[in-house]
């Protein structure tokens, strides 16, 4: 069983599992995909897949085997696009990251200069 | 009854205006900013207290003179325009902040659907630091990010992660855990929401402005209690050379603060051994 993740991690690694496959997998498969002292509980896959699908990144057939699941837009499309996105957002206050290079305008700028320079 | 509406009606104004006067100059900011960014919310939830306490004694002044007999005219008419115009004012209020809260929040939703995707895509390792799952992924870009979209996350770039040594990118994560654990990037939206629902009130204005330095430099400090003062200004010398020219000085700004403290530190326990071999050679 898995040590206690953060939704987000998980859903990442099993996003990461559906792109790496060949085709649609079921709920067990993604589940076995993981190493043994990862792999988390069924349910909790499920729950995760769920959650995926919702935000549209996943689809879900049905077929005689149970659900298939499988990723809704390419790794490389998405990649590219959220990269820039999300890294280059140092300015970007409006974006819900907040990043260690900060995101200070020169307002905060002066008042650091100042309150650092005054005796 | 009058007392009681005024009393926390000129309680909030106080707050409103004075808030902003204090709250928003002086160097000790810069120095304490976890206390400031503490005075602050007590600012806002002092000034929302007694504005709710105002309106709730009007409004009780109201059902209750409905029942009483007096003389007096003016107080009681005053006091019910009072009510009636707050409970509209608060009605207004509560509909705007739902109105300006939903790009927010639907910002919110993308920048968590990118980070997902970005963490899926890109992660070459991933760590758990108290609770807090950071992924490592593979970009040129110096940065470390943190985010609650799916649960408290930090990402950081492979150029950031060969750059530092060990000691930096502990302070660099600590940084990022603070962001997190503290709640900033609440306080963040809390006053980019009251900005949006009073844009004409300086003490929101002052808040907004002030908010985005007061929480970097208060992960700084966090961080530096953690890893200890020379490493986070370590790793924020580092990230100097690292970053792009307009962050370039903020960030040089913030690891000259710190070197200060230590200056101040070492200074003060050089004073302390010097006063202890007097004594003891005394």
């Amino acid at each position: 069983m898995a040590g206690r993740r953060v939704p987000g991690a998980l859903e990442s690694m099993v996003l990461q599992r559906l792109w790496a496959a060949q085709g649609p997998l079921t709920s067990r498969a993604v589940r076995e995909s993981f190493s043994e002292d990862q792999r988390p509980a069924l349910t909790t896959v499920l729950t995760v897949l769920d959650r995926l699908e919702k935000k549209g990144l996943v689809t879900r057939t049905a077929s005689a085997a149970g659900s298939l699941f499988s990723a809704a837009r390419g790794e490389s499309e998405e990649t590219a696009s959220a990269m820039g996105r999300i890294l280059g957002r140092a300015q970007d206050r409006e974006a819900a990251l907040l990043h260690f290079a900060g995101q200070l305008d020169p307002a905060d700028v002066e008042a650091l200069r100042k309150a650092l320079t005054s005796p | 009854m009058i007392l009681a509406v005024l009393a926390p009606l000129l309680l909030a104004i106080a707050v409103i205006v004075l808030a902003p006067l204090l709250l928003s100059h002086g160097s000790w900011r810069i120095a304490r900013p976890r206390l400031a960014l503490r005075a602050w919310l007590a600012a806002i939830i002092l000034g929302a207290i007694a504005l709710v306490a105002s309106l709730a004694s009007a409004l009780v002044e109201i059902l209750s003179s409905a029942s009483r007999q007096t003389g007096e005219w003016l107080g009681p008419v005053a006091i019910t325009i009072f009510g009636w115009v707050g409970l509209a004012a608060v009605g207004g209020l509560v509909a705007l902040a739902l109105a300006r809260y939903e790009p927010i929040s639907a910002a919110e939703r993308r920048t968590a659907l990118q980070v997902l995707l970005l963490s899926a895509s890109s992660t070459y390792r991933r760590e758990s630091l108290r609770g807090v799952d950071v992924s490592f992924i593979e970009s040129d870009a110096a940065a470390a990010v943190s985010t609650r979209g799916c649960g408290r996350q930090i990402i950081v770039s492979r150029r950031l992660d060969d750059a530092l040594k060990p000691a930096q990118l502990r302070a660099v994560l600590e940084h990022e855990t603070a962001h997190l654990r503290k709640g900033h990037d609440r306080i963040v939206r809390l006053a980019q929401l009251n900005l949006a629902c009073f844009p004409v009130l300086l003490g929101a204005r002052s808040f907004e402005q002030n908010v985005h330095l007061l929480v970097e430099l208060a992960a700084d400090d966090n961080a530096a209690r953690r890893c200890g003062i020379e490493a986070t200004a370590d790793a924020l010398q580092a990230l100097t050379a690292l970053t792009s020219e307009e962050s370039e000085e903020s960030v040089a700004l913030r690891a000259l603060r710190l070197l200060r403290r230590a200056e101040r530190v070492a200074g003060r326990a050089a004073t302390r051994r010097a006063a202890v071999a007097r004594r003891a050679s005394a």
